[in-house]
This record gives C-alpha cells, sequence and structure tokens, in this order.
C-alpha cells in the first residue's frame, strides 16, 4: 500500500502499471478457477460467435421464403434447426440473425452507460455540492417512475426504430446504476492517503480521478457493465416485444416471440427458441459476472 | 407520530416535483396534438375547440397551472381525444393492477423468505446449491416470453384433460356467480399473471434472506440464545426470523417498482384491464393527458409503497427513533 | 477464596480433542487438553488468542458448529456424566441451567430487537421452571444484583439504550438467573474500556457470591486472574503446558511460556524502558512446530533436541502444580537460585 502511494504521489507511472498488472493476473486466475464462469464463458462466447457469423453458418437467409416448406417443426436432419414459419423463412437463421442485433444493441448500451455513468458518478462524487445533490434527485426520481414506461414514452415520441437510437435511449436511464456505483466508490476513496497525496503534489481532479482512482474501481465497474448487459437483453426484447423496439426489417428476438404469439399453440418453436435464446445469453453473462465478482473482490480486498 | 407527517409532508412534496417534471418532460417530447393533426377528416373547429378546452394556446406554465388544478380538483380531468373524464377509468386500472401487483410481492415474499430460510440453514446443501441456480435461471427469463409459456401449456393441459385449472385472459368470466364461486374464479384468473411477475422478485428476494439469515445464525446473539438452553425451533423463529426478514423490508418499495414495469407487458398478454393496458393504449394514440395522469398516478403509488415501507420499518426496528 | 480440593471434581475434561475443517486443512484448536475444576473455586484459563481456551469451552457446552468442526476425542464429564454422550435434549436442559456461559462481546451477543429485560427472563422460561411474571419479576431483581441501575425501568429497554458495560452485566446476569452451579467467562472484560472493566469485574465478583458457583474464568488479563483466580490453567498452541494454584503461579512459574507471560507484564514499581514480549508469533495450527509447540519461541530451550522432536507431557512436579515441559526442574533449580 504504501508503494502504491508513493508510487501514485510522484507521478510514477511505471510503478502503478506494474501493480496493476500483476493484480491483473492474481484475478484472472482466480477467475478461470471458477468453473461455472468459464463454462458460461465458454457457451456465450460460441453463441456470439455463431450469431455474429450467420453468413457462413446458415445456407439460408433471413428472409428467404420458402411457401412449400412453411409451418415445418423442428427437424434434425432436414435442414431447419428450428422449424420454420408460416413464411417458410428458416427460423434458425432468424433466430441468429436476431440474437445479433440483441446482442449488438446490449453491448452498446454497456458501453454507453458505462462512459456515461462512470463520468457522472464520479463527478457527483469527487466535487459533491450541488452536483451531488442534483445527481441524487435525479436517480430518486427515476426509482419511482416505472423505467420501462419512461422508455417507451421516449421511443414512441422520438424513436425511429434503428438498433442504435434504441440503444442510445435505453442508455440514457440505464446509466444510473453505474453512476451510483462510482459514486459510492468515489467517496470512499476521497479520503484515502494515497488520494491525498496526489492532490497534494499538484495533480488536477481529473488526473486524479483517471489516474489514481479509476485503476481501483474497475471491479465493481467490470462487474456492473457485466450485469447491465443482460439487463439490456431483457429489456430490449420486451421493448421489441411489444413493438416499440428496433422495428422491422432489422430483426430482433423478442419481435420474433411477438409474431410467432398468433400461432403458438400450434407452432411452439416460434415462440420458444428466441426466448431460450435469451436466457441463454442473460444466464451465461450472469454467470460470468458473477466469476468476475469473485475474481475482483478479492483482489480489492487485498489491496486494501 | 411527528415523524409520519414529516415524511408525508416530504413526499407530497417529491410527488409536487414530479407533476413538474412529467408535464414539461411530456410537453417537451411531443406535440399533444401531432396525432389528431395527423388523422384525416378533423376539421378545423374540431382543433380550435380542443386547443380552447386545453388551453393548448396558453404559455407552458399557464398549460401546467390548468392541469394541476384537473388533476388536484377535477379528478384529473379529461383525456385529449375524446374528452373522457380520466379518472373512472384510471382508477379502475389501479384496482385491477394492484391486485396482481400486490399478490405477487406477498407471494414473493413469503416463498422467499421459505426458500432463503432453508438454504441458509442447510448451506451448501443440494437443495441450497439448487435454489442458487434456480435464482439465476429466474434473472435470466423474459417476463413475457414466461407469460406466453405459461399459457401454452394451460391451453395444452385444458386440451388434453378437459379441465380448466388456471385462466389465461382477463380478470374474471362472464358467469363466474357470486360469493365463494365468485372468489375461486377470480383466484383463477390471477394464478399465472401474479406467478409470472413473482419470478424475479422471488429469485432476488430468496437471495437476499438467504444472505441475512446467514449473517444471523452465526451472529453473537443467535450463540448467546442456543447457550441459553433455548429450543432450536425458537432461536429460528423469534431470534434468526425476524432479524434476517428485517431488511427485506427496505427493498420492498424497489421491488414494487420492478414489477409496475412488469404489468405493462403481461398486462396485453393476459388481457388484464389494469395500469399497463391503459398506458398502453394512451401511448398508442399519444393521447398526452392521459399518459401524464397515469404518470402521476404511478408515482404516487410508489411513493406511497415507500412511505409505508419506510414506516414499517421504523415500527419493526427498535433501534430506529421515531 | 481458597478451597480444598477434595472428592470429585464437578467438571473434568480429559483429553479432549476438537478439530476444524478448514481450506488449509484439518486445524486441531484443542489437543488433548485436560483440567478439573471443584465445586465454588475460581479456575482461570490463560494463554494467547489461538491457544484454545475458547474452543475448549465451547466444546463443553457442545457449541462447536457441526460442520466445520467436531469433537474427536476425549471425555467431559460433569458430575460424573460424559457430556460427549448425552442427548441434544439433555445438553440444552444443563446450558443456562447446569452449566452457563459469558461470551467475550457484549455489543453483539444481545438479540437488537428484543427487551434485554426478556432475554434475561428468556435464560428461565427456556427451562420451563417458571411463568412470564415471575420471570419478569426475577430479571428485574438479577438486574438489580449486577449492579444495574434503575432496574425496573431498565427491563423494558433495548440493547442499544445500555452501554458496553450494562450490556456485559446484562449478560452477566443472564448467566446467573437459574443459579448454575458451573459459569464460563470467556474474556468478559477484554472488548472493554478499562474503566468499565472494573465495574464488569465488580459484577463478576457479586454474581460468584451470589450463587456460590465454580467459574471458569478465561482470560489473558493476569490482573484479572490474581484478584479472582483460585487456580490457573495455562494453555498453549491448543494444549495445557502448566498449571498450579494463583499464588505458586504467580511466584514460581514452572514453564518458560507462563513465565515469559510473566515477565511480559508492565510493572508498575519497576523502572523499566521497554516491555518484554515473548518473541516470535503464535503457532500455526495447521503446520504444528514438532516437537514442543513452543520451542521455537522458548530461550530456555536453546534448541535442545528433546523439545524440536518429543511432545512434553503433563508431569507433576510439586504438590499440585503440573507443567509440560522436558526441562521443567531446571526452572525450578533457577528459581531456587536466584530466591537464594
Amino acid at each position: 500500500m504504501t508503494d502504491h502511494g508513493i508510487a501514485a504521489a510522484t507521478g510514477d507511472r511505471e510503478g502503478l502499471d506494474v501493480k496493476v498488472r500483476s493484480q491483473f493476473r492474481l484475478a484472472l486466475g482466480r477467475f478461470v478457477r471458477h468453473r461455472v464462469a468459464m463454462a458460461s464463458l465458454v457457451i456465450l462466447a460460441a453463441i456470439v460467435i455463431v450469431a455474429f457469423s450467420a453468413e457462413y453458418i446458415t445456407p439460408y437467409s433471413f428472409d428467404g421464403m420458402n411457401l412449400r416448406a412453411a409451418r415445418l417443426a423442428p427437424t434434425l436432419e432436414g435442414g431447419h434447426l428450428f422449424g420454420t414459419d408460416k413464411l417458410g423463412r428458416d427460423y434458425f437463421t432468424r433466430v441468429l440473425y436476431g440474437a445479433r442485433t440483441s446482442i449488438f444493441v446490449a453491448l452498446v448500451v454497456a458501453l454507453l452507460s458505462t462512459v456515461i455513468g462512470t463520468l457522472i458518478g464520479a463527478t457527483a462524487g469527487y466535487f459533491g455540492g450541488w452536483i451531488d445533490d442534483l445527481f441524487m434527485r435525479f436517480t430518486d426520481l427515476v426509482l419511482i417512475l416505472p423505467g420501462l414506461a419512461l422508455l417507451m414514452i421516449l421511443i414512441a415520441f422520438i424513436g425511429e426504430g434503428s438498433p442504435l437510437q434504441i440503444a442510445i435511449i435505453l442508455s440514457s436511464l440505464m446509466w444510473t446504476l453505474i453512476a451510483r456505483v462510482v459514486r459510492a466508490q468515489v467517496l470512499s476513496m476521497r479520503t484515502r492517503e494515497f488520494v491525498e497525496a496526489a492532490t497534494l503534489s499538484g495533480a488536477s481532479p481529473w488526473r486524479v480521478i483517471w489516474r489514481h482512482m479509476l485503476p481501483n474501481m474497475m471491479g465493481p465497474i467490470i462487474v456492473n457493465a457485466t450485469l447491465t448487459v443482460s439487463s439490456a437483453i431483457l429489456i430490449e426484447s420486451a421493448l421489441s416485444f411489444i413493438g416499440f423496439g428496433v422495428k422491422p426489417p432489422t430483426p430482433a428476438l423478442g419481435q420474433l416471440i411477438s409474431d410467432g404469439r398468433g400461432a403458438m399453440q400450434t407452432q411452439w418453436w416460434l415462440v420458444t427458441f428466441p426466448g431460450l435464446v435469451i436466457i441463454a445469453i442473460c444466464l451465461t453473462i450472469n454467470f460470468i459476472g458473477d466469476g468476475l465478482r469473485d475474481a475482483l473482490d478479492a483482489r480489492q480486498a487485498q489491496r486494501n | 407520530m411527528r415523524f409520519v407527517f414529516q415524511r408525508l409532508a416530504f413526499s407530497i412534496a417529491v410527488l409536487f416535483v414530479a407533476t413538474i417534471i412529467i408535464f414539461f418532460g411530456i410537453s417537451a417530447i411531443g406535440d399533444p396534438l401531432g396525432e389528431i393533426r395527423s388523422q384525416p377528416g378533423i376539421s378545423q373547429e374540431a382543433l380550435q375547440r380542443l386547443i380552447d378546452k386545453k388551453h393548448l394556446d396558453d404559455p407552458l406554465i399557464l398549460q401546467y397551472g390548468y392541469w394541476l388544478r384537473d388533476l388536484v380538483f377535477n379528478q384529473f380531468g379529461t383525456d385529449l381525444l375524446y374528452d373522457r373524464p380520466i379518472w373512472p377509468e384510471l382508477s379502475r386500472a389501479l384496482g385491477t393492477t394492484l391486485q396482481v401487483v400486490l399478490a405477487a410481492e406477498v407471494l414473493a415474499i413469503i416463498v422467499a423468505i421459505v426458500i432463503g430460510t432453508l438454504a441458509a440453514r442447510y448451506q451448501y446443501s443440494l437443495f441450497d446449491y439448487g435454489t442458487t441456480l434456480a435464482s439465476f435461471i429466474g434473472y435470466a427469463i423474459p417476463v413475457f416470453w414466461l407469460a406466453l409459456i405459461l399459457q401454452i401449456l394451460t391451453v395444452n393441459f385444458y386440451e388434453a384433460t378437459g379441465i380448466r385449472i388456471f385462466y389465461i385472459s382477463g380478470l374474471s368470466s362472464d358467469n363466474a356467480g357470486t360469493g365463494f364461486a365468485w372468489l375461486v374464479d377470480r383466484i383463477q384468473h390471477l394464478v399465472l399473471p401474479v406467478l409470472v411477475l413473482s419470478i424475479a422478485s422471488i429469485a432476488s428476494h430468496s437471495r437476499y434472506v438467504r444472505a441475512s439469515m446467514l449473517e444471523v445464525i452465526n451472529s453473537d446473539y443467535v450463540r448467546t440464545a442456543r447457550a441459553k438452553g433455548v429450543d432450536e425451533r425458537t432461536v429460528l423463529i423469534r431470534h434468526s426470523l425476524r432479524n434476517a426478514t428485517l431488511p427485506l423490508v427496505t427493498v420492498i418499495g424497489v421491488s414494487i417498482g420492478h414489477l409496475f414495469n412488469g404489468t405493462i407487458l403481461i398486462e396485453t398478454i393476459f388481457s388484464m384491464p389494469g395500469m399497463g393496458l391503459y398506458f398502453f393504449n394512451a401511448l398508442n394514440t399519444r393521447d398526452t393527458y392521459s399518459l401524464m395522469a397515469w404518470l402521476v398516478v404511478t408515482s404516487a403509488v410508489m411513493l406511497l409503497m415507500n412511505l409505508i415501507t419506510d414506516l414499517l420499518y421504523g415500527v419493526l426496528d427498535p433501534r430506529i427513533n421515531k | 477464596m481458597v478451597h480444598e480440593n477434595s472428592g470429585q471434581p464437578l467438571l473434568s475434561v480429559e483429553g479432549l480433542i476438537t478439530e476444524f475443517r478448514s481450506a488449509e486443512g484439518i486445524v486441531r484448536a484443542v489437543d488433548e487438553v485436560s483440567y478439573q475444576i471443584w465445586p465454588g473455586e475460581t479456575l482461570a484459563v490463560v494463554g494467547e488468542s489461538g491457544s484454545g481456551k475458547s474452543v475448549t469451552a465451547m466444546s463443553v457446552l457442545g457449541l462447536i458448529p457441526r460442520p466445520p468442526g467436531r469433537i474427536a476425542g476425549g471425555r467431559i464429564l460433569f458430575e460424573g456424566r460424559d457430556l460427549l454422550t448425552v442427548t441434544p435434549g439433555e445438553m440444552r436442559a444443563i446450558r443456562g441451567k447446569a452449566i452457563s456461559m459469558i461470551f467475550q462481546d457484549p455489543m453483539t451477543s444481545l438479540n437488537p430487537v428484543l427487551t434485554v429485560g426478556f432475554q434475561i427472563a428468556e435464560a428461565m422460561l427456556a427451562h420451563g421452571d417458571m411463568g412470564r411474571t415471575e420471570a419478569a419479576e426475577r430479571a428485574v431483581e438479577l438486574l438489580r444484583t449486577v449492579g444495574v441501575p434503575n432496574a425496573p425501568e431498565r427491563y423494558h429497554q433495548f440493547p442499544h439504550q445500555f452501554s458496553g458495560g450494562m450490556r456485559q452485566r446484562a449478560l452477566i446476569a443472564m448467566a446467573i438467573a437459574n443459579r448454575p452451579r458451573l459459569v464460563i467467562a470467556d474474556e468478559p472484560t477484554t472488548a472493554l474500556d478499562v474503566t468499565i472493566q472494573a465495574q464488569v469485574f465488580e459484577a463478576l465478583r457479586l454474581a460468584q457470591a451470589e450463587t456460590q458457583a465454580a467459574m471458569v474464568l478465561i482470560t489473558h488479563d493476569m490482573g484479572l486472574v490474581a484478584e479472582l483466580a483460585d487456580r490457573v490453567v495455562v494453555m498453549y498452541g491448543g494444549r495445557v503446558v502448566e498449571t498450579a494454584d494463583v499464588r505458586t503461579l504467580f511466584h514460581a512459574p514452572r514453564h518458560p511460556y507462563t513465565k515469559g507471560l510473566l515477565a511480559s507484564l508492565p510493572r508498575m514499581h519497576e523502572r523499566s524502558e521497554r516491555l518484554n514480549p515473548i518473541p516470535g508469533a503464535p503457532p500455526s495450527l495447521v503446520n504444528r512446530p514438532s516437537g514442543c509447540a513452543f520451542h521455537p519461541r522458548c530461550a530456555h530451550s536453546a534448541g535442545r533436541l528433546p523439545c524440536r522432536t518429543d511432545v512434553p507431557v503433563m508431569r507433576e512436579i510439586e504438590a499440585a502444580h503440573w507443567s509440560a515441559c522436558h526441562y521443567a526442574e531446571e526452572l525450578r533449580q533457577s528459581q531456587e537460585r536466584v530466591e537464594a
């Protein structure tokens, strides 16, 4: 700890980097030993790779109609792993493309929320005062209004249905979780010696936050960013289910479920498979998040 | 008592601020007349009448004033498109949704306490790992998908056996009868929506209770109780349960907020005429006045829930000075 | 109080072995510990943290949590019955009634949502001896006995309204509620301020006078030992290393560890500039040193072979004075030389 403090105070970048790197290796080791998280990582990677290389995996296109093969149940041979819909489109392909959109939106949301949340949370926590008050009041209000309703209103009035725009709108409400976490971290670090040392040695507030506090907060930030991905997938698919999300022809998993709803008694695969994919993605992400939390929290405890 | 009034006054203040944000927020992103203008065959006079009635020509602040007056004294006034009073339908919708949401939360709390306590007591057992896995899955299931799957299964069950055990739509059947028969019918309609809504809450609350219970089981005061010769059952009920479930009260407010989100999704699936469906219709017709009323009512309900849980906690925990 | 210790001991711990399963392996916290206590006497059990003194006491009352811990051997005879073979129901009837315990940290040992008075009354209610009103009245009486002012009012208060010293006194009241024959006090003053310690010490004395119970006083506070104890058992590394009556122990210790312990106490009438701690650190209970657990830190051993290879057994060096040291006689000789 003292080494870190001195290194930080003299702005010794080398010292800081070395410490961060070895801690990282320790955390990595811990994560790898967490079997469920590793298994989930592998499965998730497989899903993501398959979804993003759909063009190379299936011989069908996303909207290729083939009325002679309409409404087929899933079969192992015969080339329709998830069956077909009423227009004869291969459902496996549609689900893959839908997964691609959902994953894309979720990743963008996580990235934006993390960036915005970290900035605002750090500012509120470090400077305090009216900025912090404003932030707290804002999050309080967000808590009493149902988030889904707000998102739907935003999308209804100003949305055009592109995945990127949907992602931006989702981020505009979802940054609050990470902001709260970062704020709490910054508040607790503000009084620690290495921060005082850095401030006294003339570092500007931003340098202090960026160089000295942020590396110490990476653990909680990463864990919460991961959880944001799985929340985003659920929210995005809910929105596209009720028609307030990504608009056709861009495919989305929620959309597929909604389209298949009419025939769900007889063509159960239309509703079932997109849902199972959503569950698989969220479940693996949650396990990974749990593994990250275990791996990174111990690291935090060691630092202290 | 003074504490109660303080919190009440504070909640009302927050509600007031919320109305400001709701009104100016909605006004900022949507032209109230946008939808109407785009309808063919709307005469200029009809449009003008609407503008006069809602004072849409006046500056925004005045509009806010009129709206607020309507809200407080006029039962939220009338909606934009058809000039119907808002409150009757909104209050009916509220009643329907509250039944489902409160039932879901109560169910979630009871099940979570049972699961969490057992998981803590038998830590590292198959039950513990099993329920942990179930919780993870519970967090990952999309609410609307689960609703659909249960509908499919229920209909399949009916088709296979001819028995209607649960209903998949509506709040009550037309021929429900009275008294006990009516109650049974209502419950049959409510089971699926309540079950679906409660899954995520059960997952989260049971983890919370488990963690809390583990802390309590290993606490010094439970050790003291055992050392006094108190029997295990009394240790569990008098010493462990109360201390372990107390923290749960603090998360009920947030949990109900999530449930409200859920009802927006599943009311359309289960054709329940509640707040979710109301919101949906208002949004689809871009009826800004209905929307604003809905937002205000929802905020008020959330604030009330938070107030009740705060007070409840104050009553249950002797360490809080009232 | 000095007693003639004759007849059957009230409690006899014989060769007790208590182990815990941990990530690093099996930890033998209590390694063949034996000691006795007679009715009415105060036995002090001293040692550092990790010496096994608390775990021994918890084993007596059957309070060792079973998954990580287990009692692997020995007997605990209380009034002739082996407590390790009684049924859970019988054990429960003994806890808080025939044998009671006072724990170390008063701040966390009381249930925050129940009144203090009720928790004292509960000690009586748990054994079904009296009704609620009677138990409540007696609880108020007990609070008075341990010196809590305004007892009737205090009965209805919650733990957070009691100071640390008062809470410990309430816990003492709880422990003597059923007139136990044996009270085990596990570091009753450690978690408290020095000024409060005096109050609690007084309460302990009153409690003992009131009940005539035997007391096992687990502590590392030698001052408390000197004031309250009749006999002393010294533990180190999970084993007993010396047993003697209190005067003999203080004046003529026969184990290097005890000597070191006494020498490290700050003394008021001597002029010294620094304290003399025992060098080194307590032994790891997972990787115990071979032979005598104390040898790595023992100046007296001077690295001699038996200390490093053979675990010393308890031998009666003088009347009622036992020591587990290969070279205990040398200590006696050097002591006599000093006194000569």
